[in-house]
């Protein structure tokens, strides 16, 4: 039950990623203390942004 | 005293509820309609899909709210307008059948939502029983069925191909389409079902994380990174294959036809579809009639039902590109000033994406998102606005969409341990290449994306303080819309 398209799509894999996520990011991307260090960031981030901007 | 109706209670309409009740609930007349008496946090909508989400904690009752902010409730879908400045009324039929009713307004806000216009593409949208959508509460609810359903025939040893994306040239909320699919995703492999079913993202984006607002740049891993580049990796890590750039111009059972933006006409196969309508304002269904009767409908709506603002409209997109100034800054009505519009019920000036059309005249062009984060901005400046208007008789706080700054938080599994979501963070949400003289339109600093765990937390911080802002509790104020 595989799709078919009667347009034949771009070879996705055959494609050279511009970005790739190697083992380590993915180590990174769940490991508890690192996403812990990036929680605090992305916070102090998101409020530096609102702060940042017209919010009139 | 003054008379203030709100129309919608959604992100926008709420928000300004809550504002405007809040100063002023005590000592004037504040009310509001709203077809449903819940007000519903769509975004958590992408989990009661999969079934990870119990629908009632997607809900609030409004009357209890309200009544706590002095706000009176009306059950009820606004069916006229009278704006003239000797009528200056609403008229409401009421949820309950017992009739309508009349409420004379000195201030107005429009805020009514998106009417999803699944009859502009033929075959879609629940009511054929051949695709699904997340967009209300009834549809994710029967989407979440349909999906459970799958789920059994999957254990049983099918395969199947599960389509979700966009199912209109002009749709948007691309960003629900990505949550739902990566969520999807992250549903099947918990049940050691992901290997049975092939994931396809179909969408009218000419590239894959445009959302909409023309995608972004940020820095990742020390260089700058499109959001293109950085959804294909996602989407590549998932197994999910992307069709972009596709209008889809019918749906059969187990066909989806589309246009591509050459001009190229094709089909995608599935079994289970969740496709995004195009939206419309609900201002198609609303009568607005002066003192003899006569039809007033295109000084407030335009032909799409969207409330027509400050914005200035009719300029060709490379015009439209170059003047951040076209967007509204006080979102209100050029013939009617105390007529004021928030959120989706808004007239865009144009789209953020570079529109396309094909070579047989069908528009590609995503429309700009004004749901979230925005119309809760939107929601709280037209609300102060008014607050001025009746304290002080002007107003003081303007923001246009080309100097608001968004966060988006794209769950990509819900789960707190082993969860994820892609964080972005724009500004402004529209290009304005006159402050950024760059590729991008848009202040590279603040600009950011990453994905992680830490997202899928971010977004379950949303979930609960977002509800608690929206029951009006105690400081609820401080948490920023």
């Amino acid at each position: 039950m595989a799709a078919q398209t009667s347009h034949p799509q771009q070879d996705q894999a055959a494609k050279k990623p511009a970005v790739e996520f190697t083992p380590r990011d993915r180590f990174l991307m769940n490991n508890k203390l690192y996403q812990l260090w990036r929680f605090i960031v992305l916070n102090i981030k998101i409020l530096k942004a609102v702060d940042h901007s017209k919010r009139s | 005293m003054a008379k203030i109706v709100i129309v919608g209670a959604g992100f926008a309409g709420h928000t300004a509820a809550l504002y405007i009740g809040h100063h002023l609930g005590k000592k004037h007349e504040v009310t509001v309609v709203n077809k449903y008496d819940y007000f519903l946090f769509v975004p958590s909508l992408v989990w009661v899909g999969v079934g990870r989400m119990d629908p009632k904690k997607t809900i609030i009752q409004l009357e209890p709210v309200y009544r706590r902010k002095h706000v009176r409730f009306v059950h009820g879908s606004l069916t006229e307008i009278h704006p003239e400045p000797e009528e200056q009324f609403v008229v409401v039929k009421k949820a309950d059948g017992s009739g309508t009713v009349r409420l004379d307004y000195d201030y107005l806000l429009i805020a009514t939502g998106p009417y999803l216009n699944f009859d502009a593409t033929p075959g879609l949208g629940p009511h054929t029983g051949n695709t699904y959508s997340i967009c209300n509460l009834e549809h994710a609810v029967q989407t979440r069925d349909a999906y459970l359903e799958w789920v059994k025939r999957l254990e049983t040893g099918a395969r199947a191909t599960f389509v979700i994306g966009t199912g209109h040239g002009t749709a948007t909320c691309q960003g629900a389409a990505v949550e739902y699919i990566t969520n999807i995703h992250k549903d099947l492999v918990r049940r050691g079902l992901r290997d049975r079913v092939e994931l396809i993202y179909l969408s009218n984006e000419p590239a894959l994380g445009d959302f909409g607002i023309r995608g972004i740049r940020a820095r990742y891993k020390g260089r700058l990174v499109s959001s293109a580049d950085f959804m294909e990796a996602v989407f590549r890590d998932f197994g999910i294959k992307w069709e972009i750039g596709k209008a889809v111009k019918k749906v059969e059972p187990g066909r989806i036809y589309w246009e591509d933006m050459n001009g190229n006409f094709g089909e995608t196969r599935y079994d289970f579809a969740m496709l995004i309508p195009q939206f419309k304002g609900q201002g198609i269904h609303v009568k607005v009639l002066g003192p003899n009767g006569e039809d007033l409908h295109d000084r407030i709506f335009n032909a799409s039902g969207f409330v027509i603002v400050d914005g200035i409209y009719g300029l060709p997109f490379e015009r439209l590109e170059r003047n951040p100034d076209a967007w509204p800054a006080v979102y209100q009505n050029p013939y009617y000033p105390n007529i004021f519009a928030a959120g989706i019920a808004f007239a865009p000036p144009g789209p953020i994406s570079v529109p396309h059309t094909t070579p047989n005249g069908t528009k590609i062009a995503p429309a700009p998102p004004r749901t979230g984060m925005i119309s809760g901005i939107i929601g709280r400046i037209v609300a102060l606005n008014i607050i001025d208007l009746v304290k002080k008789g002007r107003m003081t706080h303007d923001e246009r969409m080309s100097e608001m700054f968004a966060a988006c938080v794209a769950s990509m599994g819900d789960s707190l341990w082993d969860g994820s979501a892609v964080v972005i963070v724009v500004y402004p949400v529209v290009p304005d290449f006159r402050r950024y003289p760059n590729e991008e339109g848009r202040d590279l600093f603040v600009t950011h994306m990453e994905m992680g765990l830490s997202g899928a937390w971010m977004k379950a911080l949303i979930h609960y303080t977002f509800m608690y802002k929206f029951h009006g509790y105690p400081g609820w104020r401080i948490i920023p819309e």
